[in-house]
């Protein structure tokens, strides 16, 4: 299988993982090191001053791209991708504006505001959009990193409804497409990288399972199988048969 | 005086510094944390140097879990 590479970085695991709604952080890192991913999302909270005992993600034996989850304009996502830089030493951001709690869809034009800052403040930009593919032209044109394209909404394990638009993303991309959200089953990771995605980031779809654990390990087979087949290059689909045996011969 | 800390009150002594703060709020380590004065990120390098003004908000923030 060919490794990933972004931003100069190597990735043997094309599946990303975040790291929200897991019942504990024992059962979360479990389930992490089973997904073999080698890329966790993190989100960022104002300390408890009363309540400090929560580090255990600096810990983990993961790179870690911080996100700006909760902002709603460009300039507040600058000041959030800042601060993730200073705390946790890494100049990857996960840029996601949705101001919109309900169904937490970016928008488009904060998200294009800030990418374009960001990058020419140093940073390694992974932006979560819309599955347009003209603002992922847009965005390549600025300097991210990569795109990330929503399957659907955050959380709603809907799988791939924007398919269409993602494969027109893949095919005129020339950094890396990541398919983030929506994705809620193992078979839709699969078919997101036989569709040429080069990799896909779940969260939901592992930690709400009754086990994150075992799920984890699906979602790291589907992707690799998924990817194999992109690579091995899919068989075409034909409207007739076309036999796979002999259909003369041995009753003449 | 007294400055904002996470949008708590707290009063401390003028011309104090980030890194007196955090030991006066009992914040042990300073991995895996970023501060901001009034929106402004303040580098890990300065706390040292960096005193704080009366009514200043500090924002201090880590990593938690998320998608």
């Amino acid at each position: 299988m060919q490794p990933l590479i972004i931003a100069g970085h190597t990735f043997t695991s094309r599946l990303f993982t975040g790291t929200g709604k897991f019942a504990s952080l024992p059962v979360m890192e479990e389930a992490l090191r089973a997904s073999g991913t080698e890329l966790v999302t993190v989100a960022l909270k104002r300390v408890d001053l009363h309540n400090e005992a929560d580090d255990m993600l600096q810990h983990l034996p993961f790179r870690l791209l911080p996100n700006t989850s909760g902002v709603r304009t460009a300039k507040e996502a600058i000041y959030a991708a800042q601060l993730a830089r200073e705390a946790m030493e890494t100049n990857w951001i996960k840029l996601e504006i949705h101001p919109d709690p309900r169904y937490l869809l970016p928008d488009p034009i904060e998200t294009l505001a800030a990418a374009e800052a960001l990058v020419k403040m140093g940073f390694v930009v992974l932006p979560y959009i819309h599955a347009d593919p003209v603002l992922c032209k847009r965005l390549e044109a600025v300097g991210t990193a990569a795109v990330m394209p929503l399957g659907s909404p955050i959380g709603s394990n809907k799988g791939l409804k924007t398919a269409d638009f993602l494969e027109i993303i893949i095919e005129q991309s020339n950094i890396p497409v990541v398919i983030d959200a929506g994705i809620g089953s193992p078979s839709e990771a699969a078919r997101a990288l036989e569709m040429g995605a080069d990799a896909v980031l779940v969260n939901t779809a592992i930690a709400v399972s009754k086990n994150p654990v075992l799920m984890a390990e699906a979602f790291k087979l589907a992707v690799i199988a998924g990817r194999l087949a992109y690579e091995a290059g899919l068989a075409p689909a034909h409207k007739e048969a076309i036999a796979s045996s002999p259909l003369i011969g041995f009753l003449d | 005086m007294e400055v904002h800390v996470n949008n708590k009150l707290y009063a401390v002594q003028p011309g104090i510094t980030i890194a007196a703060l955090l030991q006066f709020i009992q914040l042990p380590s300073d991995k895996g944390i970023a501060i901001a004065i009034n929106s402004q990120v303040v580098p890990k390098a300065t706390w040292q140097q960096q005193t704080l003004q009366s009514a200043d908000s500090i924002t201090i923030i880590r990593a938690t879990q998320g998608g």
